[in-house]
Order: C-alpha cells, then sequence, then structure tokens
C-alpha cells in the first residue's frame, strides 16, 4: 500500500472509513455489477431480453458469487478495466443467460453511471458535514459576537474586530459553498446508458426506455443527451471540492497562524494521546491545511479531463478516477477535521486582550484624531497626535501613557472620555450586527437544505 | 512584447479589444473615482456632508481633469496609487471638500468594489458570446441531426453518430455553462465598504445605510459580512471561467483534430487573406482553433492561482489580493479571446459531408459489428455472436477483406445468414440510434432555460 490514503500507519490521519467505503476497489465493481442487475431488471421488464436470464443475472450479479483470482489474472492479460469483470459473471450465470448480461450498452456506460452514484453518495457525507461545520461556526460567532481581538492587516496590527465576527466571516463562506453544493447538484447526478458512442444504437427502438428505467432504478437523472464524449459534470465535482478546500484551507491556516508561540490566541483542542497519559497537543490544523492543498491541485487536472477528444477518449476519463477519489477522501476528512478543531478550539482570551494593545493603543490613533478634531480641526488634531506617535517612537513609551499625560489634548478631552477612547470594545464597529446578518442568512438559505440530502 | 495579450503584433489573435477595454489601466483608476465619487454621493444624501462639497468631490472624480501622472518606479503598491490618485482629487477640490474625499472607507473597499464592477463587466461579455455560440450550433442540430458520421471512442471508429448529435453535445455542454454563470450571479456581485478590519467602525452608526445605499447606487450586492480575507466569490469567477474553457476549449480541439489532412471533416473557416504556411502553400491549418485550445489551457491554469488567492490571513492579506491583479485581467481577456475564437470557427463552419462519408467506410464495414452482431444474437446468442465477430473482425483487418466477406465463409455463420441479410443490415442511417430524439431533446432543454437569459444581460 504506497499511497498515503491506503497506508495503514497514515491512513486514519489522511482519511475516514466512510468516505474510503464509497470509493473501495470492491464496492466500485459491486455497483458495476448493481447497474448491470438493473440494466437486465429493465430490459426484461420491457420483453428486450427474456424474464428468466434476467433473474438469473440478478441473482448472479454479486461479487462474493464470482471468481475474483481469475478476473484479477484477466485484467492484467487483457488491458481493459471491465471486459474480465463481465466474463465472469457471464461465466457464473446458468441457462445460457450470460448471453443477456450488458446487453446494447458498453463499458463506459457502466463505469460511468457507478462513478455517478459514487458522487451521490460522497456529495451527502459531504454535504451533511458542511452543514455541521456552517453550524459550529455559527455558535463560535455568537458566542464570542462582540469580544474585541485585534484586527491584522497584511500582518500588521490594524483597527480591533471580534474574535465573533472572524468565526461569522467563515460560517457566511461556508454557507456559499453550501449553496454551490445545491446549485451544483442538478448539472452532477446524471447516469450514462448511451453506448459506446453515446446514440443509444445499441439498445433498439426503446431505447429511451430502456435508459429511463434504468437511471430511475439508480436513482439518477436522464442527461440532456449521451455524454460519453463530455465530462463537465465530474469537473465540476471536483473544481467545486477544490474550491471548498480553499475555504476550508483559510480557516486552519487562520488557526494555525494564530495559535503560533508568539500570538497563541487559539490553541488547538488537547487530547489523551494513546501512548501513555501524556497530553499532546497535535498540529492538526497544519495536517487540514496540507490535505487542503491537495485537493486544490487537482482543480487544474479535472479541468483538463474537460478536452475531451471525439466520443469518447480515456485521457480525460482515467484522470477522472484519480481526481474524484482523492479529492472527495481528502477533503472529507479535512471537513471532519475542521469541525473537531472549531469544536474544541481554545479561545485564550488574556492573550488575545494583550496582543489588543500590543503597539499601547496607536491601532486607535486616527479614531483619536477624528475626536480631537471636533474642537481643533483636523490639522491640530493630526498633528498632536503624530507627535505623540513619534514621542512614543523616540522615547521607547507606551502611545496611550504619552497621549493621556498630554497637557493640549487634555484640555479638550477628560480622562474618563480618554479611557472610554481607548477601549477596543467601543470600536468594534458593526460587529455584532454583522454576525446577525450571517445567522439570519445562513436559517433563510437552510431551510430546503433537507432537499439536497433525500435522495 | 512584455505580455502577449498586449503586443502590438499579436493581441488580435491573444486578446479582443473590448474585454481588453475592460481591464485598461486608466478605466480601473476612472472606476475607483466613480466609488468615490457614488460613495460622496450617497453621504451627501443623509446629510453626513454638505451637498456643495460633495458635488464638488464629485465633479472633480474625472481622470481626465486631474493632474496625475505617477511614476511607476516611486509606486509600491495598488493601495499607494488609489491614494496618490485620490490625493490629486483633494488638490482640484480645494481645501473644504478635501476632508470628506475617502472618509469612512478604506482602500481595499474601493478596489475591491471596482474590481467586482470589472468582473460584471467581463461576466456579460462572456455570457454574450456563449449564448451566442449556442445560438451558432443550434441551427446547425437541426440541420444535420440525422446526417451520419463515423463516431470515434479512443480514436476507433465506434457506432456512427450524426453530424447534428455531435454539435447537440457542444450545445448541451455550453448550455450548462450558461447556467453554472447563471447560478453564481447571485453571489458574485457584492461590492465592499467594511472598513480596513471589516468592522465597518469607519462608517459609524450609519454604517449599513450607507452600505447599502452605495451598493445599490452601484448596482452591487450586498454581503453579509466584510469580504476582506473572504475571496471565495472572485474564486467562484475563476474556477466557472476555468470550466468555460473546459467546455470550449473541448469544441475548438475537436474541430481541430477533424480538419486534420486524413480527417477533413470539419474546418474553421478560411478567409481569403488566410496563409497557411511560409513554406508550404497547400497548408490548410487550423490556427485559430490551435490558439484558441492554447487559450483556454492558459485560463484553466489561472484557476488554480484563484483557488490559491482565496486563502488569504487575518483579515487582509495583498499575498493573496496581488494574485487577482494577474489573474483576473489575463483569464477574462485570453477567455474573451478564446470565446471570439470559437464563435468565428462555428460561424460559418465548413462541414465537408464527402469526406465524413468516405470516412465512415475506412474500416470497409467493420463500424456495423455491432449491428451485425444484434443481428446474429437472436439465432446464436449474442455473447456467442460478439466472440466470432471480434475474431472476424482481427481476420479482417489483417488480410484487408471486407468483414461482410470474412463472416459470410465463417463456419458457424454458414446457413446463419446471407449476403443479402447482411446489405440490408449495413447502412449507417440504420444505426443512428436515438441521436435525432437527442438532438432534438438538447434544442428543447436549450429553448426552455434561455427563457430567464435576459435578465443575466443587464446590467
Amino acid at each position: 500500500m504506497a499511497h498515503i490514503l491506503t497506508n495503514p500507519y497514515y491512513k486514519d490521519i489522511w482519511s475516514t472509513d466512510e468516505m474510503r467505503d464509497v470509493f473501495k476497489d470492491r464496492h466500485r465493481y459491486q455497483r458495476w455489477l448493481d447497474v448491470e442487475a438493473a440494466l437486465a431488471r429493465v430490459q426484461a421488464k420491457l420483453g428486450i431480453i427474456p424474464q428468466d436470464a434476467a433473474d438469473e443475472i440478478c441473482k448472479k450479479a454479486h461479487l462474493e458469487l464470482l471468481d475474483v483470482d481469475a478476473l484479477k489474472k484477466h485484467l492484467v492479460q487483457a488491458q481493459h478495466t471491465f471486459v474480465p469483470l463481465l466474463k465472469q459473471l457471464e461465466k457464473a450465470c446458468d441457462n445460457g443467460a450470460g448471453e443477456f448480461i450488458h446487453y446494447g450498452t458498453a463499458t463506459q456506460d457502466i463505469q460511468d453511471t457507478a462513478t455517478s452514484l459514487e458522487l451521490k453518495d460522497a456529495f451527502k457525507i459531504i454535504f451533511q458535514d458542511m452543514i455541521i461545520l456552517e453550524k459550529k461556526l455559527i455558535e463560535m460567532a455568537q458566542k464570542h459576537s462582540s469580544q474585541p481581538m485585534i484586527g491584522r492587516s497584511n500582518n500588521q496590527h490594524t483597527l480591533p474586530i471580534t474574535v465573533g465576527l472572524k468565526a461569522a466571516s467563515w460560517a457566511a463562506e461556508v454557507r456559499r459553498n453550501i449553496e454551490r453544493m445545491k446549485d451544483m447538484r442538478k448539472y452532477i447526478f446524471v447516469g450514462l446508458i448511451h453506448g459506446s458512442t453515446g446514440t443509444m444504437s445499441g439498445l433498439g427502438d426503446r431505447a429511451y426506455e430502456v435508459v429511463e428505467g434504468v437511471l430511475e432504478e439508480l436513482g439518477l437523472e436522464m442527461p440532456a443527451c449521451g455524454w460519453t464524449g463530455i465530462r463537465d459534470n465530474y469537473g465540476h465535482f471536483t473544481v467545486f471540492l477544490s474550491q471548498a478546500a480553499a475555504t476550508i484551507s483559510r480557516i486552519t491556516n487562520e488557526i494555525y497562524q494564530l495559535s503560533r508561540t508568539e500570538i497563541n490566541e487559539f490553541s488547538e483542542p488537547t487530547f489523551n494521546s494513546s501512548i501513555g497519559d501524556n497530553s499532546t497537543r497535535q498540529s492538526l490544523s497544519a495536517q487540514v491545511t496540507s490535505m487542503c492543498r491537495i485537493v486544490v491541485n487537482n482543480a487544474p487536472l479535472a479541468l483538463q479531463a474537460m478536452i475531451v477528444e471525439h466520443e469518447r477518449d480515456t485521457r480525460s476519463w482515467r484522470l477522472d478516477w484519480h481526481h474524484i477519489p482523492e479529492n472527495s477522501i481528502l477533503l472529507s476528512k479535512a471537513l471532519l477535521d475542521t469541525i473537531y478543531l472549531i469544536d474544541g478550539l481554545e479561545i485564550n482570551e488574556e492573550k488575545i486582550k494583550k496582543n489588543l494593545n500590543l503597539l499601547n493603543g496607536q491601532v486607535l490613533s486616527d479614531i483619536i484624531v477624528s475626536r480631537l478634531q471636533k474642537n481643533t480641526g483636523r490639522k491640530l488634531a493630526q498633528d498632536l497626535v503624530n507627535k505623540c506617535l513619534l514621542d512614543a517612537k523616540n522615547e521607547g513609551t507606551a502611545f496611550d501613557e504619552i497621549l493621556s499625560s498630554n497637557e493640549e489634548i487634555e484640555n479638550f478631552i477628560s480622562k474618563q472620555e480618554l479611557a472610554n477612547l481607548f477601549d477596543y470594545s467601543n470600536h468594534i464597529g458593526q460587529s455584532v450586527r454583522q454576525i446577525d446578518e450571517v445567522v439570519n442568512l445562513s436559517n433563510t438559505q437552510s431551510a430546503n437544505d433537507g432537499l439536497f440530502l433525500t435522495f | 512584447m512584455t505580455h502577449v495579450i498586449d503586443s502590438e503584433f499579436y493581441k488580435h489573435v491573444y486578446a479582443t479589444d473590448e474585454m481588453r477595454d475592460v481591464f485598461d489601466p486608466n478605466k480601473r483608476l476612472q472606476r475607483w473615482l466613480n466609488v468615490q465619487a457614488a460613495l460622496i454621493t450617497v453621504q451627501a444624501k443623509m446629510d453626513l456632508v454638505p451637498r456643495a462639497e460633495a458635488d464638488e468631490i464629485v465633479k472633480c472624480c474625472d481622470l481626465d481633469q486631474l493632474e496625475f501622472s505617477p511614476k511607476s518606479n516611486n509606486f509600491c503598491g495598488s493601495d499607494q496609487l488609489l491614494s496618490s490618485l485620490l490625493n490629486a482629487v483633494k488638490t482640484a477640490c480645494g481645501n473644504d471638500a478635501a476632508d470628506h474625499v475617502n472618509s469612512g472607507v478604506c482602500s481595499q473597499d474601493i478596489q475591491d468594489t471596482a474590481t467586482v464592477l470589472e468582473i460584471k463587466d467581463a461576466y456579460m461579455i462572456m455570457l454574450r458570446d456563449l449564448l451566442q455560440i449556442e445560438s451558432i450550433i443550434i441551427p446547425m442540430i437541426e440541420k444535420y441531426k440525422s446526417q451520419p458520421m463515423a463516431g470515434r471512442t479512443h480514436k476507433q471508429h465506434g457506432p456512427p453518430i450524426t453530424i447534428g448529435f455531435k454539435f447537440a453535445g457542444f450545445a448541451a455542454e455550453i448550455r450548462r455553462e450558461i447556467e453554472r454563470m447563471k447560478d453564481m450571479h447571485k453571489r458574485i456581485f457584492c461590492g465592499a465598504l467594511h472598513g480596513v478590519s471589516g468592522t465597518m467602525l469607519e462608517g459609524g452608526a450609519k454604517a449599513y445605510d450607507i452600505y447599502e445605499a452605495l451598493m445599490d447606487q452601484l448596482g452591487l450586492d450586498v454581503a453579509p459580512a466584510g469580504l476582506g480575507s473572504a475571496r471565495d466569490n472572485i474564486g467562484e469567477f475563476q474556477v466557472i471561467t476555468g470550466m468555460i474553457a473546459g467546455s470550449v476549449g473541448r469544441i475548438v480541439n475537436e474541430i481541430y483534430e477533424l480538419s486534420g489532412s486524413e480527417l477533413s471533416e470539419l474546418h474553421e473557416p478560411l478567409s481569403k487573406a488566410y496563409v497557411g504556411s511560409s513554406a508550404m502553400p497547400h497548408k490548410r491549418n487550423a490556427e485559430v482553433c490551435a490558439f484558441a485550445v492554447a487559450q483556454c489551457r492558459i485560463v484553466q491554469q489561472n484557476t488554480a492561482l484563484g483557488l490559491q488567492s482565496m486563502t488569504g490571513e487575518h483579515e487582509r492579506d495583498a499575498r493573496a489580493l496581488n494574485l487577482d491583479l494577474h489573474n483576473l485581467p489575463e483569464t477574462c481577456v485570453i477567455m474573451a479571446r478564446a470565446l471570439a475564437a470559437t464563435i468565428q470557427t462555428l460561424d460559418g463552419i465548413d462541414i465537408f459531408e464527402k469526406n465524413i462519408t468516405r470516412n465512415l467506410d475506412a474500416l470497409d464495414g467493420m463500424l456495423f459489428s455491432e449491428a451485425l452482431m444484434f443481428h446474429l444474437a437472436p439465432k446464436i446468442g449474442k455473447q456467442t455472436a460478439h466472440d466470432i465477430i471480434l475474431f472476424a473482425c482481427k481476420e479482417a483487418h489483417d488480410t484487408q477483406t471486407p468483414i461482410k466477406n470474412v463472416l459470410l465463409a465463417h463456419p458457424e455463420i454458414l446457413g446463419v445468414a446471407t449476403e443479402a441479410d447482411f446489405d440490408e443490415v449495413m447502412v449507417y442511417g440504420k444505426h443512428i440510434g436515438k441521436c435525432v430524439e437527442q438532438s432534438d431533446d438538447v434544442v428543447r432543454i436549450s429553448k426552455e432555460a434561455s427563457v430567464n437569459d435576459h435578465y443575466f444581460l443587464q446590467a
């Protein structure tokens, strides 16, 4: 097992059982057999193949009934990704029923239709986890809605924000991704039983009934036309996951930054490690950020796969086998870890308070100017405050102390008023209102979330 | 030639004037001024700024009238460029008004809002061109929906398709891109007025009213929270543009492939002035398609950068913002050219029907392998027929004999089928499956979806 997603020592750090399961080799083969069985059932119902044959095919279309060793051997010899499985099914079917398997369809029909079924399972898991993450972020936003924290622009301190506003910005972005998923849903759950060049010619006169019947049975939608040489549905799925990964990594990267030793405003949740009783602080935010980079990096591959040639082109198709599972598995684990991180995030209030005043009030200088100019006019106010800033720098004294002891300023602003001006909680602007707006929008938009989980 | 989209000699190949104009450097500055002017108008309406001074500022927000010529060597960032522009406005409008310029706003607000206005213009052009591509393709679907053409899987001939069906595949995908553009419309046109750290502190008690009124004035939407480091909307625009490049790239790449000497089925229209080669006068290179494919690849590559610009740190992060300064103009300008090239290619495309028919026969009847299998299936079973035909095809290929003859000589076929049977089966027009119905479906679905297209083209 060379890949990190299957490496027995690392796989549980990089992936979840649940999502790995969706794309597991044997599940994939079973899905292929499920599609064949659905096809046989529908064709028998329409009188295209005998009912006995369909019954036999459905009875035998289970991987555990087939000779997997022979199948593997044949896969290596035939250099074909599908026919060996078909051959084993044919062999397992008694009374000549094997003649009626895969009737009028092509390899890609079975494989792509099964991939769309995988997408559905993956979609559901990711959608649910996004909603949980949004909920946790909203809780965090509301709990800390008015707790001041320093704002940083290009890594330099600037006007304060609140802890809650930071979380609300994340929540709003996660909600936009949820809405993007809802928009995407209508494009991606389509099946394909259209034959090798997409014309349905192998299915006979009642082709439409066959395709509609099979897709209905599998819970997939009917495409406008065959898409053997068109991959925008899968491209859309993967680039969306890449975009969601960029959002997740903005969150986890921020946690990573804010938990560095010098800043120490956030700490990742502590938990007991399995080795002894040592309480270990894991760098989970780093792990998630790197996983997200891989997911982001797969986007160009998925886009390249869209430039398909003619009616079918394996050079595109096989890229999908790489980027769809890898992106789904990594993003799903990244989401789960982020939920865990937000849920148990330690918010170090003391340190946040301390950092807020790291520059001794200099970030509020413009606010002092605005207040002062009411008495002195803008020009003089600016000069006075600039002088204090310069003195603070030259004397190595705190800006707020210098300002408080400036006699000219004392003439206009009382000690009490100055203390209020230097109180950061008076300068959080519309942070609380913005959090409310984010929550309101989420409440409105989430009303139909449930519809996207029932399929 | 510093960048190919602006090249004195090649800009017509890599760019369109129209889209380059959207990102014209002075237009950008003028947009900054427009946002500034709109803001001051709103502030005056709310009695936050005296009317006369607001009028004066609005009058001065005209790049042509300003004394402003920054030297590029002493300017070290977008913020500095904006502040020197605003200083020029302050100088122009006199002392009383100067105090009110850019109050309650930070430079990223002005720039981000102007960027969204740029994206909106670019969006309109792209959407318009996608609709035009669709409208050129649809009549061709109707015209050619039942005319057979070789179907090709992995570059090998497969069951025939129709010319119209191939175009239907293009149209269906282009329609989905149009719908994706419509989907994102509700999200991506939010402007910003959230101040330096996103709290709207600078706007005072009426911050929300000012913000809402400004967005209304500019024709933009209101975001629930500041977008300082949340750049997913711009990211989404670039992701969808990358997808459009995939769909458009597939069309021009297909035409390029089908225009090669051996196939020669489709070709971009060649003008009278066309020159194929400096050496060989006969060359008919599909030059427009070739450039368009290359351009689509560039656009797709930029999508990765668009995603990277989403991971900004803290409340603002120029390492993320600055990527968009590169990415957005390059992506939009090159995408616009690829779209124009696709229109140019499809509008008046050469369809060489004779070659299409000739190529259908390239395998001397082997293209009917599936049809022959189904013809034989009731008599000898489908899988048995499949295996017999598989080996017969190998023999036909190796000995260059028509498949019909090989099969007629096969011991298991003797007495099962006659030459006349085979001749009746081996007619291409009989094996186009549901190409016509599918083509009709695509046209119908496009028409149904297009009823609200016009809404998305309104500024």
